[in-house]
């Protein structure tokens, strides 16, 4: 099961979840960054992820998801630019947090730049949570 | 991203038409009226009202010869969708991870 941190997300637009894995963070980040595991449970990555390289994942070869890897510091945390078609060339980051607790690791996945800085302004994700009283509420704010 | 979600995102995407937005959310207007509150021409706020209206945050109404705008509240929907999907993308994701990492190392 996952969960999704709502008021975070509420707060800055990103999407964030959590999961726990009964391995040690080391173990998670093979998973994370070698090409021999990604595609079991993402899609099949070209190579393993590599410091300050791009990457790309997609079946025969095609890019389906691609980027950068701006962050890498095993096992702890990986942040890399995350695109893929539907985003049209807006370019969103996924932060990946490695934290050791009892049993296991506790995972946490940061998406970031899902919804366009200009929509966050409109207070969009607000409304997602709030409804549409509170959604209105914000747009008067911006008039007065 | 669905094309409704890009027509939203594009729609907002405007100082002007956010303050339009805003000013729809007080009470519904005619294009004049609106025009009244930028310093803009007529011809440049119907400009503005029109992707609003593409991007689903506007319907417009036709009330004798007046043309009245208003904000549809159904309009975010494309965008909720949008966020509802990449949701799912990552839960699904993730619940597969823990499964294989947890079933591989077991056998180790």
């Amino acid at each position: 099961m996952t969960e999704t941190l709502t008021r975070e997300a509420t707060e800055t637009a990103d999407l964030v979840k959590t999961i726990f894995i009964a391995v040690a963070p080391g173990t998670v980040w093979e998973y994370l960054t070698k090409q021999a595991h990604i595609g079991k449970w993402y899609q099949p990555a070209h190579a393993d992820l590599a410091p300050g390289s791009d990457y790309a994942m997609g079946k025969d070869g095609a890019r389906t998801i691609w980027g950068h890897i701006m962050e890498w510091h095993p096992p702890q945390r990986l942040v890399t630019t995350f695109n893929v078609g539907p985003l049209e060339g807006r370019e969103t980051t996924v932060t990946w947090d490695l934290v050791a607790v009892a049993g296991g690791t506790k995972v946490t996945m940061t998406h970031a730049g899902i919804v366009p800085e200009m929509a966050e302004e409109c207070a969009i994700l607000g409304h997602l949570d709030a409804g549409w009283d509170a959604h209105l509420a914000s747009l008067r704010g911006l008039a007065s | 991203m669905n094309q409704t979600a890009e027509a939203t995102f594009r729609a907002l995407a405007d100082p002007t038409r956010r303050a339009i937005v805003a000013l729809l959310a007080e009470r519904d207007l005619t294009i004049g009226a609106v025009a009244e509150n930028f310093d803009m021409t007529r011809p440049a706020v119907k400009k503005h009202l029109t992707i609003l209206e593409q991007g689903a945050l506007i319907q417009v109404e036709a009330k004798g010869r007046e043309r009245i705008n208003r904000l549809n509240p159904q309009g975010l929907q494309a965008v909720t969708d949008w966020v509802a999907q990449i949701d799912l993308f990552w839960s699904r994701r993730l619940d597969t991870l823990k499964d294989i990492i947890e079933r591989e190392t077991k056998n180790d």
